[in-house]
C-alpha cells in the first residue's frame, strides 16, 4: 500500500503522469483493469456536469423546505470580491449540495453531505479556465488518491469523524485536482495542496440541525470549495505544508477519534442545539405530524 | 466506487439514510420476486426519529417498486406507490443490538410471506443481515444468487454441479439453517460474473431447490 507521497514521488522518478500511477495502484489493490478506472473516471465527471445542469434547469426545495434558494441567489448576484473561478467554484458547489438535499441525483464525493466541493472546483475550471474534459477526469483520478488515503489513515463518515472527514476531506481532494489541472508535474504543489486544506479544516465538528444534510452542511460546500482555490494558489506559489500530507492525515484520524459523539453528526452539538435550530425542528416536526 | 471514495451515483440527501435505504428496498423486491400488495417498515430507533427529512420513506418504498437509488423520481415513490396500490405503513422497533440504520422490511401478497432485515452501513454500502429468520451477511458487491433449498445430504454438491458446469466462479458461499426441524436451509452464492438465465432457470429445476432470486451487483452508476 503506497503513501501519497511515495505515489508522486514515483510519478516524478518514472517521469510518468501522476493519473496513470494511481490507476496501476489501483489496479494493484483491486484487480481492476486502469483502463475501467480511466473510463469511471470520465463517467463521473460528466455525471458531475449533468447533475449541475440538472439542478440550474430544474431546482426544488429541500424536504424540510430550509433550504433551497441559495442557489439561485448566487447565480444572480455579480461578485465583489472573488475571482470569476472561485466564484463560480462557490455557487457550483452550494447549487450541488442543494440538489442532494433536495433528493437530485449526485455523485457522491466523498459524501452526499460533501458532494458540492470536488464538482464545484472541475466545473468552474472548465467554464472559466477553459480547462477540458479529458484533464478534469485525470484529475478527479489525483483527487481519488488522495481522498483514499484519508479514508484508509482516518475516516471520511462525519459519524466516525466529524465534518473534517467530509468536507475537509473533499476540500483536500479539490485542492489536488486544481493544482493537477494546471500544472500536473508541480510534484511539491501537488505534495502540499491538499496537506494545507486538510489542515485548515482539521478539528471541524459535524453539527447538522434536527440531523438533517441541509444546515450548515449545504453552506460548508461553498467554503469547502474557496479553502480548496486558496491551498492549490499557496502551493502553486511555493509555499510548502511544513507537516506532510500523510501526516496531516493521521492528525485527522486521531482528532477525530477524540471528538465527542455530539460532534459527530447526531444532531445533539455544534449550532444544531442552539434556541433558533431547535425551533427549527420542533417547527418542521409540527408539520410533519399534520402530515 | 473510484478508489472507493468516488460515487456511487445516487439521489441524495444522505448515502445512508436515502440511497442505502433504496438498495434495500430493491433487494426485498427482487427477494420476494413480485409486487407485495402490503408492506411493514420496522426502523431502528435512531433510524425512525430522522426518517422524513432523510426521504427515507421515499427510499425504501421506491426500491419496493423496484426504483434504483440513482432515480431521480424516487422524490414521489409515496405517491407513486399509493397510486400503484401498494399498502405501506413505518413503524419504530427497538433492535438495540443491532447497526443503527437497520430496517426490517416485512412483505405480503395472499399467502406469501417474507421478511428482510439489512443495514445501510455507510456510502450507500448495505449489509443485509437475515432473510425470513436465517442469518445472512449479502452486501451487493458480487452478482448473487439466493435459494432455499431441502436441507438433506447432497442438495449442495447439486447446486454447485450446476453453477459449475456454466463456468462462472463462485466467489464466496454460505449455507445457514435455522434448525435442524425446518428441513430448509437458505443458501448464498456470490459469483465472478452474473448469471444468465438458463443457470437460474437449470437451478430452479433442481429437486431440492425450492425457490431461486437474484440480486444484482450494485452498481457505481445506480
Amino acid at each position: 500500500m503506497m503513501t501519497f507521497e511515495e505515489l508522486v514521488k514515483s510519478a516524478q522518478a518514472s517521469n510518468t503522469p501522476l493519473h496513470e500511477v494511481v490507476v496501476n495502484w489501483y489496479m494493484l489493490n483491486t484487480g481492476n483493469e486502469p483502463s475501467e478506472a480511466i473510463n469511471v473516471a470520465r463517467n463521473l465527471t460528466n455525471e458531475m456536469m449533468a447533475s449541475y445542469s440538472t439542478r440550474v434547469n430544474s431546482p426544488s426545495k429541500s424536504l424540510t423546505g430550509w433550504v433551497g434558494e441559495n442557489d439561485k441567489k448566487l447565480r444572480s448576484h455579480s461578485a465583489l470580491f472573488l475571482s470569476p473561478v472561485v466564484y463560480s467554484g462557490i455557487e457550483i458547489a452550494i447549487s450541488m449540495a442543494e440538489h442532494n438535499a433536495s433528493m437530485g441525483r449526485i455523485v457522491a464525493c466523498p459524501t452526499a453531505g460533501a458532494c458540492g466541493v470536488v464538482p464545484g472546483v472541475l466545473i468552474a475550471l472548465s467554464r472559466d479556465m477553459g480547462i477540458d474534459m479529458e484533464t478534469l477526469s485525470n484529475s478527479l483520478l489525483v483527487a481519488g488518491a488522495v481522498g483514499e488515503r484519508i479514508r484508509i489513515k482516518a475516516s471520511i463518515s462525519g459519524a466516525v469523524s466529524g465534518c473534517q472527514a467530509e468536507i475537509g476531506t473533499a476540500t483536500a481532494m479539490a485542492s489536488v485536482a486544481i493544482v493537477y489541472a494546471l500544472q500536473p508535474d508541480n510534484y511539491g504543489a501537488l505534495l502540499s495542496a491538499p496537506a494545507l486544506a486538510l489542515k485548515s479544516l482539521m478539528g471541524l465538528v459535524c453539527d447538522p440541525v434536527g440531523g438533517f444534510v441541509e444546515i450548515p452542511c449545504v453552506k460548508r460546500n461553498a467554503f469547502g470549495a474557496s479553502t480548496a482555490f486558496t491551498a492549490a494558489e499557496m502551493a502553486i506559489a511555493g509555499v510548502e505544508s511544513a507537516i506532510p500530507f500523510e501526516e496531516v492525515a493521521d492528525s485527522l484520524g486521531r482528532v477525530g477519534r477524540r471528538l465527542p459523539e455530539e460532534l459527530r453528526e447526531s444532531g445533539r452539538g455544534g449550532v444544531a442545539v442552539t434556541p433558533t435550530a431547535k425551533r427549527m425542528v420542533a417547527d418542521f416536526t409540527g408539520v410533519d405530524r399534520e402530515r | 466506487m473510484l478508489l472507493d471514495i468516488i460515487g456511487p451515483v445516487i439521489v441524495g440527501p444522505s448515502s445512508s439514510h436515502t440511497a442505502g435505504m433504496a438498495r434495500l428496498g430493491r433487494a426485498f423486491r427482487s427477494l420476494f420476486g413480485s409486487m407485495p400488495s402490503r408492506v411493514i417498515f420496522a426502523l431502528n430507533s435512531q433510524l425512525f426519529s430522522t426518517y422524513r427529512g432523510h426521504g427515507t420513506d421515499k427510499a425504501l418504498v421506491g426500491g419496493v417498486l423496484g426504483m434504483k437509488e440513482s432515480d431521480p423520481e424516487l422524490r414521489h415513490a409515496v405517491s407513486i406507490g399509493k397510486n400503484a396500490g401498494l399498502e405501506f405503513s413505518f413503524e419504530e422497533s427497538q433492535m438495540e443490538t443491532l447497526h443503527p440504520n437497520t430496517v426490517r422490511i416485512t412483505g405480503q401478497s395472499g399467502q406469501k410471506h417474507f421478511s428482510l432485515t439489512g443495514a445501510s452501513v455507510g456510502g450507500g454500502a448495505i449489509k443485509i443481515t437475515s432473510i425470513d429468520d436465517f442469518e445472512t451477511n449479502v452486501t451487493g458487491k458480487y452478482p448473487t444468487i439466493i435459494m432455499m433449498n431441502a436441507d438433506i445430504p447432497g442438495a449442495l454438491s447439486h447446486i454447485v454441479g450446476i453453477i459449475s458446469a456454466s463456468d462462472i466462479n463462485i466467489s464466496n458461499l454460505l449455507l445457514s439453517r435455522v434448525d435442524p426441524y425446518r428441513r430448509e436451509a437458505l443458501c448464498v452464492v456470490e459469483l465472478d460474473n452474473e448469471p444468465d438465465q438458463y443457470l437460474l432457470s437449470e437451478l430452479k429445476r433442481l429437486r431440492v431447490v425450492r425457490r431461486v432470486s437474484y440480486l444484482e451487483r450494485l452498481d457505481v452508476f445506480g
